[in-house]
């Protein structure tokens, strides 16, 4: 039992697949999953100068460390505790966000002129990044599929000033009748899951887990993504995420893409640790290609956990 | 729509015609690309609020001030960082301007939403919403 996580919240079996996945590291995951993470954010170079707001903040007693793999993106090791109430924050010239959920559009990364598609887009976090990395230009997709989790984006939307961004309310499974077939350059799919790389945030997840409850959520997950590729252009590429380390929500997700004719292309990403996703698990075999996919673990860069896949439609 | 922009044009001296601007409801003023507002798509919202209708011209969002507040050439007020950290918590600011109507706020590379100066004081156009809890 780690230090810090109560008592009874690691059920047994979740205990066995852990240490099958992770062998003598599984104690260290456990030893992460306590810790609670390391506040960071990202500021918003559309709205105001970075290296004029990094000196504000730390001319007021901020200490800020790089994030290397987004270039905007800061870890806060000293900072006012609610980084929410700061007059920067509500200004919009930044937006509270893990470092590893920067990671997916950095990944993706957008150009300037092309048409995007976040599919399961709230809270807004990558959305708004999206945006930033797109400058304003081009059409950004904003999608999800209950009116209080597209009010929740929309009110962050606002406050980074993404003007190049389109909401939409539908239910994500059918995005391709929604949208039409082969729409978009690149398509986005931070897929709702089981949360478990997010246990450093609230112990929810632990407590929710359960097989049962991953094939369900897995089962969803491929149902949005099949249709994230088939709105996705010839050519386009489209990144699968996951805040979670659970392989039937991610490996398992994206070997089934595969199937249907996605290839799998490798991230290039600097001052990153990951692990490569895996060949096989349980009774399935995955295959060698999805060794190009991320596993990220607490412990690789001391963040949440995440699961990153980029996949190309051939033309 | 004429109307707005021929007042920032005139109040700010910033043309917005690079923009599209879509009514939303009887006040409200939207912006966004030409892109976003052409991309066929139904649609909740698109783009972001900018400005509202008041009596003595008009209320410019946070994000406005940005948009219009770079490239204006009057109307823009620059406080002190005493006085920004009041303006943020939702305070009016006691200063004296050349002449009535709305200000855009700046305080260093940082805009700041708007103020309507009534000739005493910059009353605060930030909705509470954007304002820091003290």
């Amino acid at each position: 039992m780690s230090d810090g996580i109560p008592e009874g919240l690691i059920k047994p079996e979740f205990e066995r697949r852990y240490r099958e996945l992770l062998g003598e590291e599984y104690d260290i995951l456990l030893s992460f999953m306590a810790r609670k993470p390391i506040p960071s954010i990202r500021l918003n170079p559309m709205k105001v100068d970075p290296d004029w707001l990094v000196a504000r903040l730390e001319e007021s007693g901020w200490v800020l460390e790089p994030i290397p793999w987004y270039e905007y993106g800061y870890r806060v090791r000293k900072g006012p505790e609610r980084l929410g109430n700061t007059e920067w924050h509500q200004l919009g010239l930044y937006y509270v966000q893990e470092a590893a959920s920067m990671i997916p559009p950095v990944v993706l990364s957008p150009n300037p002129g092309e048409r995007v598609l976040d599919l399961a887009a709230s809270p807004g976090s990558k959305t708004t990044q999206l945006s930033e990395m797109m400058r304003h230009e081009g059409v950004l997709v904003a999608n999800d599929v209950t009116p209080d989790r597209v009010d929740a984006l929309i009110a962050n939307i606002q406050r980074m000033g993404s003007i190049n961004v389109v909401v939409t309310l539908s239910d994500g499974r059918r995005a391709h009748q929604f949208f039409g077939e082969e729409k978009f350059d690149k398509v986005l799919l931070d897929a709702p899951c089981s949360s478990l790389g997010e246990v450093r945030r609230s112990w929810g997840a632990l407590a929710r887990w359960s097989p049962k409850s991953v094939n369900k959520i897995a089962r969803l997950q491929l149902s949005l993504a099949k249709a994230a590729y088939r709105v996705l252009k010839k050519g386009g590429v489209m990144v699968y995420s996951t805040c979670t380390l659970e392989p039937k929500e991610n490996e398992w997700v994206v070997y089934n893409l595969l199937k249907l004719g996605a290839v799998l292309e490798e991230p290039q990403l600097e001052g990153l640790r990951w692990r490569p996703g895996l060949e096989r698990w349980m009774d399935w075999e995955f295959g060698s290609e999805l060794r190009k996919t991320m596993r990220i673990y607490p412990q690789d860069n001391d963040t949440i956990g995440f699961f990153v896949a980029l996949l190309r439609k051939p033309t | 729509m004429s109307e707005f922009l021929a007042w920032v044009k005139q109040w700010f001296g910033v043309d917005l015609s690079g923009y599209s601007l879509i009514r939303s409801g009887k006040k409200r003023i939207r912006i966004l690309t030409k892109e976003a507002a052409e991309f066929d798509v139904k649609d909740v919202i698109r783009g972001v609020y900018l400005a509202k209708k008041a009596p003595y011209g008009y209320i410019i969002s946070v994000e406005g001030s940005y948009i219009i507040g770079r490239g204006a050439s009057r109307h823009v007020v620059e406080l002190g960082e005493e006085e920004f950290g009041r303006w943020m918590r939702g305070e009016d600011i006691a200063v004296e301007l050349p002449e009535k109507g709305v200000y855009l706020v700046k305080f260093g590379r940082a805009f700041a939403g708007s103020g309507y100066y009534n000739g005493e004081v910059l009353h605060n156009l930030v909705p509470k919403s954007r304002t820091v809890e003290p």
